[in-house]
């Protein structure tokens, strides 16, 4: 299958945000259903936080790509990767509304800058947000850019210490919510 | 379910074969932790690092500009000389140092106060920057019936067991964790939401890490920790950022100072990612005090799955590996050992931050600034001697618990006194050197290896003695007190007092070698002061005599009560080592009596030796040693065999460390017999019996005026004594090993102890036992003291014969001013030796006095001519303040190096 933005695909063309297109917290929901059902209670509150405090935002898409939570004094440590897909799933669909995540399918990573280039797209996953919060809706992209968007992001969902089942439901559901059902 | 890592299951514990039932474990909270004392030396230390960094650049920026501190006084005093009178000169010239050395520390205590008011901010600050990521108060998170019961659940813990306690939830943080922060009195929890997203079903993992986090909060801990983390970055910012900024723009400060910034930030930082990673375990064990809590948190530890996050490198973790957590809560003794890390860690901190804080010390109290042992020092050395003790003497009882609870043998400690030993020396490389050269062994190393080997040699010997003697009295003391953690208290306490003594005595030396040259004369010279200083002598006396009254102890209370020292067992009785304090007496009282009769037959051939000597009068202390030679050789002859058969008889395997604390006490009986008889023998066959009586008349005044024959004397005799004590204890040892037919491991004898069964009931008779000690410590201080300050107060004999002899040399004419500096230096006027050789001090000052009139310098000539003219006054004390004055001029005008 030729990459996307590939001279035999042409430039990614990102289907816009039609009506039917599902916002952040709608998608985030929908994955959580599946992934993580006891996560999903949770999601207005975690919404509220991720968009409404950029640090704790930060903190968390950080913890997210760093793969795990900062260790803290007087804390507790166990060891443990992450215990919730909520973060990892605003991370995700954060960035995907930011065009972050897209921008990142459209791109060819040669070895030589792809740790600078790794290193650019984590300062820009952590410092995008979703200009409507939860309510921004998601953009709409062909079959094969969603299909790099949910590679991109069940590899951000391994490194974050969730399974590799894991990885790639949420890869998959990702995916789907981004086709634009368009012919 | 497919999800991250999946929740623990806090239920179930493993099927399988029956498990023997495990051995009971130590209650790691019957002593107190040493990580308090860690962290206050991290903290102490921060602060002295910080006082050292400044004072260099005081050193470069004030002490080295000619018209501000020292230089400004000796120009002020060029210009003077010859106008003023040279008296006036002298004392101007003295104050003027005084102010300006009193404003430096002044200058450098503001800049610590800076320090310590932004660590200050930063600790006040400290909750608010951890709540500027906003987490929800727990009641929040009450979004249904089931996280409602949890809620409930928390608040319920909580109230139970840190009422006032405010717990919020991370929403966005996914770790299973938690953590504990604020400062009193309001103090609270963030727990995550990877935590309590799955709690309503299962809340075994939420009560491990909550019960956790609440331990903390009961432990102590989070006060102390922020403090820490404040005082770290505090010093960052306001120390280690502006130095660095300045090594930048100063070509001569790159090769000094960043190097040395970046090692003692390293150093703080790994210091306190390792007491936090200990905190840590006694957070384990206070959260895990109930079984079903030791049960959900060795759940929760689990060894990590293979998905879970990347682990950090041990180091720099706030946290131990979770195998060594579990392994901790199941009994591993990990909180019992002398650590070898630990230890070095210690010794760094100590060689760092020692030597800053006096110098400061001398910088505000000049006056003493010259001497030594002054109360000065020895509060600097008291209070790093007990956090040194607390740090690592702490974990030495700790060890001596572990030993006597379980009937072993106490661990050796070699390992620690020497990572102690290269710690302080590691200190003392990295810390930066100061103009003024206070004590430091790197620059001893870099003039003469050897004699800094040497020091280094006798650090290690007295780390390795303060640890031995430690881990004796906690076996001494520990089965003899109603609680082990007041006995362990009061054992740190006495451990700081002596200890703290003794490391002052050793930076002192250093200090003095760094300040003349540093050779053998200088060095045998300085230890010799340990036979007339009543403070160091006191304190071994103390040490001794605390280690072996503990038979008079035991024999005296009633009955202790068991132990409480497990945490899954009944109290026990501790296992008890056998102290000598009856053989002590009987063999002290042998030696006197041995004496007293072994030197009768030879009164004939005294009589014809010393026949005539008169004994009135003053007795220069050099004849009377030689006058006294045989007997004392006679004397030390018979100790050395009462101490031999001390040794044998009274130890054996499992007996030496008593046997060595006995032959101290031993010494302290001895001497104070010895001495008197001495002069005994040497009346009765000088005189004869029939002018006895008018010979012994005159001996209690000469006994009472010197008091250095006993201090001498006991300095002789513990150097020898207990050697021979303890030759004798292993041979008997060894004896023993040899006709061991028995397969009892060597192991299984815990110093000779077999447990105590708690009989008691002979107060009388250990009262009785303990006189001779108490009297003897009472009058052996009595004179030790009196016979220093005696010595410190009187107005010492200037042989004026002498002084006008060197005075009339015939000048070379007009010589160099650092020729006279030269001579200046090597009279070593330092007053603490003046009672050991006045005659020769005198002589050099006035050898020194003779070149500085003669140099090409009005200041110099001008105190020449003053210590000249208080020599011939007789003015022993004018005549050494003015030679202080010279050296101290020739010091600020670079004319003898610092």
């Amino acid at each position: 299958m030729p990459e996307p933005g590939s001279p035999e695909t042409g430039p990614l063309e990102t289907g816009g945000s039609g009506p039917t297109a599902p916002t952040i917290e709608e998608a985030a929901r929908t994955i959580l259903l599946d992934v993580a059902p006891e996560d999903a209670r949770f999601l207005p509150l975690a919404c509220a936080d991720f968009f409404g405090n950029p640090i704790a935002r930060r903190r968390a898409v950080r913890a997210v790509l760093r793969g795990r939570e900062r260790d803290q004094p007087t804390g507790f440590d166990a060891g443990e990767g992450m215990q919730l897909v909520l973060g990892v799933v605003l991370t995700l669909l954060n960035g995907v509304a930011c065009e972050v995540l897209t921008g990142m399918a459209t791109e060819r990573v040669d070895r030589l800058r792809g740790r600078w280039r790794e290193r650019r797209r984590r300062r820009a996953l952590t410092s995008a947000v979703a200009p409507q919060a939860e309510r921004t809706p998601l953009p709409r992209v062909s079959a094969v850019d969603a299909a790099a968007i949910g590679a991109q992001a069940a590899e951000i969902v391994r490194a974050a210490g969730m399974s590799e089942e894991a990885a790639q439901r949420v890869s998959t559901l990702l995916a789907a919510a981004l086709i634009d059902p368009r012919p | 379910m497919p999800t991250t890592s999946g929740p623990r299951q806090g239920g179930a514990a493993p099927a399988g074969p029956p498990v023997p039932p495990s051995p009971p474990r130590l209650d790691p909270f019957a002593l107190p932790a040493a990580t308090t004392a860690r962290f206050l030396l991290m903290i102490v230390v921060a602060v002295t690092s910080a006082v050292h960094l400044y004072l260099v650049l005081l050193d470069r920026y004030v002490t080295a500009r000619t018209d501000l501190g020292p230089r400004a006084c000796a120009l002020a005093a060029n210009s003077g000389a010859g106008r003023v009178p040279d008296g006036d000169l002298v004392r101007d010239y003295l104050g003027c140092l005084q102010h300006e050395s009193v404003r430096a520390g002044w200058t450098v205590i503001g800049m610590v106060a800076v320090l310590l008011a932004v660590t200050v901010v930063i600790h006040l600050l400290h909750p608010r920057l951890v709540m500027r990521s906003r987490p929800r108060p727990l009641a929040r998170l009450a979004v249904d019936e089931g996280m409602a019961a949890v809620v409930r659940r928390v608040e319920d813990t909580v109230r139970a067991l840190a009422p006032g306690t405010e717990v919020y939830v991370a929403t966005l943080r996914a770790s299973a964790s938690g953590r504990a922060f604020g400062r009193r009195p309001r103090y609270r929890i963030i727990l995550d939401l990877g935590l309590l997203r799955a709690a309503d079903a299962d809340s075994g993992q939420l009560d491990a890490v909550l019960a956790h986090e609440l331990a903390h909060l009961r432990n102590k801990d989070v006060g102390l920790t922020t403090f820490a983390f404040a005082i770290w970055w505090a010093y960052v910012l306001v120390v280690a950022l502006p130095l660095l900024l300045l090594s930048a723009v100063e070509p001569g400060l790159r090769a000094v100072l960043p190097w040395r910034v970046a090692a003692v930030l390293a150093l703080l930082w790994f210091t306190r990612t390792a007491v936090l990673r200990t905190r840590e375990y006694y957070a384990d064990l206070r959260g895990s005090a109930t079984p079903g809590g030791e049960r959900l948190l060795l759940d929760t530890l689990r060894p990590s799955r293979p998905t879970s996050g990347r682990r950090r490198w041990e180091p720099l973790s706030f946290h131990p590996g979770d195998d060594e957590r579990a392994g901790v809560i199941r009994g591993a003794p990990l909180l019992f050992r002398v650590g070898v890390v630990e230890s070095a860690a210690v010794g760094v901190l100590l060689g760092l931050g020692y030597t800053p804080c006096v110098h400061l010390m001398s910088l505000l109290f000049p006056a003493s600034g010259v001497s030594l042992f002054t109360p000065e020092r020895l509060a600097v050395g008291v209070l790093f001697g007990a956090l040194a003790t607390g740090a690592v003497a702490g974990t030495v009882w700790r060890a001596g618990l572990l030993a006597q609870a379980t009937h072993t043998r106490p661990p050796s400690t070699l390992l620690a006194a020497t990572a102690l030993t290269a710690g302080v020396l590691a200190g003392q490389l990295v810390a930066p050197p100061l103009a003024t050269g206070h004590g430091s062994w790197a620059a001893i190393l870099a003039r003469s290896p050897v004699i800094a080997a040497v020091l280094a040699l006798l650090l290690a010997v007295l780390f390795q003695l303060m640890l031995r003697w430690a881990l004796l009295c906690a076996s001494v003391w520990l089965p003899l007190a109603r609680r082990v953690r007041t006995a362990a208290l009061a054992g740190s306490a006495l451990s700081a007092l002596i200890f703290g003594t003794w490391l002052s005595f050793w930076f002192d030396v250093i200090t003095w070698m760094t300040g003349s040259s540093a050779d053998w004369n200088i060095l045998w010279f300085s230890l010799f002061t340990t036979a007339v200083n009543p403070t160091l002598q006191l304190c071994v006396v103390l040490a001794c005599a605390v280690a072996v009254t503990g038979w008079a102890a035991r024999r005296g209370l009633p009955p202790r009560p068991l132990a409480a020292v497990w945490r899954d067992a009944p109290p026990s009785r501790l296992a008890a080592p056998r102290m000598p304090l009856p053989a002590v007496n009987v063999t002290a009282l042998a030696i006197v009596l041995a004496y007293s009769g072994v030197m009768v037959p030879f009164y004939g051939r005294l009589r014809s030796t010393f026949g005539g000597v008169p004994l009135t009068g003053d007795v220069p202390m050099a004849s009377a040693a030689a006058l006294f030679a045989p007997l004392l050789i006679v004397a030390t002859a018979v100790v050395l065999a009462g101490s031999f058969c001390f040794g044998v008889a009274a130890g054996g395997r499992g007996g030496t460390a008593p046997v060595v604390a006995g032959a101290g006490v031993l010494m302290l009986l001895i001497v104070l017999g010895l001495v008197p008889l001495v002069l005994v023998h040497l009346v009765i066959a000088a005189c004869g019996p029939g002018q006895l009586s008018s010979c012994m008349a005159p001996l209690p005044r000469l006994l009472s005026r010197n008091g250095p024959f006993f201090t001498i004397g006991f300095a002789v005799l513990m150097l020898v004594g207990p050697a021979v004590a303890w030759l004798g204890s292993v041979l008997r040892g060894g004896v023993q090993a040899l006709s061991d037919a028995g397969p009892l491991p060597r192991k299984a004898r815990p110093w000779g102890a077999r447990p105590w069964n708690g009989a008691a009931g002979r107060p009388v008779g250990a009262v009785l036992s303990l006189v001779p000690t108490v009297l003897g410590a009472l009058l052996f201080g009595q004179l030790a003291i009196t016979a220093l300050s005696t010595a410190g107060d009187k107005p010492l004999p200037v042989d004026r014969a002498a002084v006008v002899r060197e005075l009339s040399v015939a000048s070379e004419g007009p010589v160099p001013p650092v020729r006279a500096c030269a001579a200046a230096d090597r009279a070593g006027a330092e007053p603490v030796f003046r009672v050991l050789d006045s005659t020769g001090i005198v002589v050099g000052v006035a050898r020194s006095a003779r070149y500085a009139v003669a140099a090409r310098d009005p200041a110099v000539q001008a105190m020449g001519r003053e210590a000249a003219a208080a020599l011939l006054a007789g003015d022993y004390g004018r005549a050494l303040n003015t030679h202080a004055a010279l050296r101290s001029l020739c010091t600020v005008t670079g004319l003898l190096p610092g």
